[in-house]
């Protein structure tokens, strides 16, 4: 008996055929399920899984029928327990019936989708939802057309106005198997057919026999309840053999004919009527990733970044923060707090009318030296408030959230997965594999999550120079913001310079790599949802999630990082340490030896040491030149303490540490080279 | 993130459930990341700032949204 007949929460036997829901996400499916479906709705998990079924019974024609929403799906070669889950009802239940539902506007998303459901052999109908965003009937497919071509009832509905509905109702009863095909290449076709002669008759469907060629291991627990042992070592010789007569992988061929036979049809289709499949979203979103015309729209969206980082983070809102309410209400407050509960003999400076939190004089008895310290830990040079605590929310914490509302705005309007496909062609073009591009793009959200990414790299060679390429040169978005930030008032040139600098590191790396891992390099898959306004609303929330984690997880560090500080400070190593890296950080970068303390708390966190030099920047105690020079050497830096444990865990202990200490020789070599150079030819930026 | 809310992934618009920060990375705990099972990228799911602002744009609304 099939897992899914044995849930009873999931469907009655008692009723007519099941009817499966599914659909890429976002395309309304949970909205027509409640047109389709009465009030009486049952959500509950597929079993052993936390995959969330919502089932309910609706009148189909005469019949009572059980409905299943399933969660939405891009693939049914699965990568997710949702699409696993998904296409596991389809094995495992012989008699269901499936409604895809598919965004009108995006035909070919949904198409692809249509088509491994046919090669399932699966009765199923299309419900092309939200007809009622289509500017007029003639922007919709001709769908009498699409049904011929697929060879299943294809309906145009809109679950948002109610459109259609019953019609559709009408044609579930009528779901049928797609007569629709894909000719793959020889040797897959080959396999095809041997596996169909392998397998059980209600099993030898193209969709599972396409799927073994392809390698999926989800289909493996399925395989092994259904085939004996003899059978799946026969699929795994068989796979071996269509893969031998193939340049490229089995997988990646079957989705480019996929995808070449729906570009078939749709222009086929486009051709039978005044369809349009290309919408207008569907065209800025072809221009957003045009070789040519994307440029100016990733300058675009750069521009953009400065304006809200640059000049309302960095300027307007980090002068509201430090300069008024913490330098003029919570510094002087905290420093008057503190000399009244831990009084010792001393004056503080008074700069501009502003009460610092530096100090002359100190403690000669023991209960002062008492007070001197517990003054110092919070009020002192390295005071977790006036250091720490100012740091992260006067400075850090405006330019986050203005960096966090553009990273928003990139997320919900589609824009970034297209700027992932951007980057994907400039690292093509140093020869870098796909497959390594994917924790590149993954970089951008976290390092350290990108780093264990690259287990999925063949060789220890290939992960070890991706590793490297990470911490080099993909900063993370929180310290993109920083780093932005610093550059916002510097203007073009020195922009220029810190970004051909940054660039030419990662293609260095990247031209590394590509002789190291040479190969295909055109394997970067990634599915590209529809471009959209974002909501206000939506960016609100999202800001708000990411800027409580920044706090969270950067806070706790920036008050460990000043807390090193005030003990290398007390203990007088400080100094040490400053005049052991002086001939590197005042005679190779030209920086003042204050810079020093920047790059100490650099490797608990690069914002952290960014944020530093910012402070810096803002008191006037670095010029433009030391500004790129610094700001340069913090970016080629190993992004955080996180990411550095990460790297000893994931490449060894040896190599872990050889990593970092390439990236300190090389970030440090980088901003020594810049300052002789400036120096050389006399550039003041 | 809270058990059973869906999310969407930024990156390849898969709406999933369940899902939190990658367990091998050492700040993991307490971490409110959340990453896409299908293509790995990784964004932050929730906190309580962001579950106190949904419920206050969500209310007056019907958004009985759940598989997509």
């Amino acid at each position: 008996m099939s897992q899914l007949a044995n849930n009873a929460q999931f469907i009655d036997e008692s009723e007519a055929r099941p009817l499966l829901l599914v659909g890429n996400p976002n395309v309304g499916k949970s909205l027509l399920f409640t047109r389709l479906t009465n009030r009486y709705v049952t959500v509950s998990n597929y079993p052993g899984t936390t995959v969330e079924m919502t089932t309910a019974t609706a009148m189909i024609g005469d019949e009572r029928r059980s409905i299943i929403d399933t969660p939405g799906i891009n693939s049914l070669l699965p990568q997710s327990q949702d699409e696993i889950v998904a296409r596991d009802l389809l094995l495992r239940e012989p008699n269901i019936d499936v409604m895809q539902v598919g965004d009108i506007a995006n035909l070919r998303r949904t198409l692809l989708l249509t088509l491994q459901l046919s090669e399932y052999n699966v009765p199923f109908v299309v419900a092309l939802n939200m007809a009622d965003e289509l500017r007029s009937v003639d922007d919709g497919p001709d769908v009498t057309a699409l049904s011929r071509a697929i060879g299943v009832p294809v309906v145009s509905v809109s679950a948002l106005r109610g459109w259609n509905i019953s019609k559709l109702k009408k044609d579930l009863a009528r779901a049928t198997q797609a007569t629709m095909r894909v000719t793959y290449p020889a040797a897959i076709e080959a396999g095809v057919t041997a596996i169909q002669a392998l397998l059980k008759p209600e099993l030898a469907c193209r969709g599972i026999a396409l799927a073994i060629l392809a390698g999926d291991v989800t289909l493996k627990p399925f395989l092994r309840e259904s085939c004996p042992a003899n059978v799946l070592e026969q699929l795994d010789d068989l796979r071996a053999i269509a893969q031998r007569g193939l340049a490229r992988p089995i997988s990646v061929l079957i989705s480019h004919c996929r995808v070449a036979a729906i570009d078939e049809l749709l222009t086929s289709l486009r051709q039978s009527s005044a369809f349009r499949e290309d919408g207008l979203r569907d065209r800025i979103g072809r221009i957003c990733m045009h070789p040519i015309y994307g440029i100016p729209i990733l300058i675009g969206a750069l521009a953009l970044a400065w304006l809200l980082v640059g000049k309302i983070g960095a300027g307007t809102l980090v002068d509201l923060m430090q300069r008024q309410v913490f330098e003029r209400f919570i510094n002087p407050w905290t420093i008057r707090g503190i000399d009244a509960i831990a009084p010792f003999p001393h004056h503080h400076v008074i700069a501009d009318g502003v009460l610092t939190s530096a100090y002359s004089g100190h403690a000669v008895s023991v209960a002062g030296r008492f007070a001197q310290t517990a003054h110092d830990l919070f009020v002192g040079p390295y005071g977790v408030v006036t250091m720490a605590i100012t740091y992260a929310i006067a400075i850090v914490l405006p330019v986050v959230i203005t960096f966090f509302t553009f990273f928003g705005l990139l997320e919900d309007s589609g824009y970034l997965p297209r700027l992932a496909v951007i980057l994907n062609r400039g690292f093509r073009k140093i020869g870098l594999n796909g497959k390594a591009v994917l924790p590149m793009v993954l970089g951008l959200g976290c390092d350290t999550m990108a780093t264990l990414t690259t287990r999925i790299l063949d060789s220890k060679k290939e992960a070890a120079i991706v590793t490297l390429l990470l911490a080099l040169g993909v900063p993370c978005s929180a310290q993109l913001g920083v780093i932005l930030a610093m550059l916002a008032p510097l203007g073009l040139w020195a922009t220029l310079i810190w970004v051909g600098v940054t660039l030419f590191t990662i293609m260095l790396a990247g031209w590394a790599a590509s002789r190291v891992m040479p190969g295909e390099p055109g394997d970067f898959v990634l599915e590209i949802p529809p471009m959209r306004v974002p909501r206000l609303s939506n960016i609100i929330i999202k800001v708000a999630a990411r800027t409580e984690w920044y706090l969270k997880e950067a806070v706790p560090l920036f008050i460990v990082g000043t807390l090193l500080l005030y003990v290398l400070d007390a203990t007088g190593a400080l100094k040490f340490v400053q005049r052991a890296l002086g001939p590197l950080i005042i005679g190779g970068l030209g920086l003042p030896a204050e810079a020093t303390n920047a790059f100490v708390i650099g490797f608990l966190r690069r914002d952290y040491g960014a944020a530093g030099l910012y402070a810096m920047q803002r008191a006037g105690h670095l010029n433009p030149n030391q500004v790129v020079i610094a700001l340069t050497v913090i970016t080629l830096f190993i992004p955080c303490i996180a990411n550095l444990l990460v790297m000893l865990k994931e490449r060894g202990a040896r190599m872990g540490w050889a990593i970092a200490g390439f990236i300190i020789v090389y970030s440090f070599g980088i901003g020594a080279l810049m300052n002789v150079t400036f120096r050389f030819f006399g550039v003041s930026l | 993130m809270r058990d059973g809310e869906y999310l969407e992934c930024p990156m390849c618009g898969t709406d999933f459930a369940g899902a939190g920060c990658h367990s091998s990375c050492p700040l993991s705990r307490g971490c409110e990341m959340t990453r896409c099972p299908r293509c790995g990228y990784e964004f932050v799911g929730g906190g309580r700032i962001a579950g106190l602002l949904t419920k206050l744009f969500r209310r007056g609304t019907h958004d009985s949204r759940s598989n997509g």
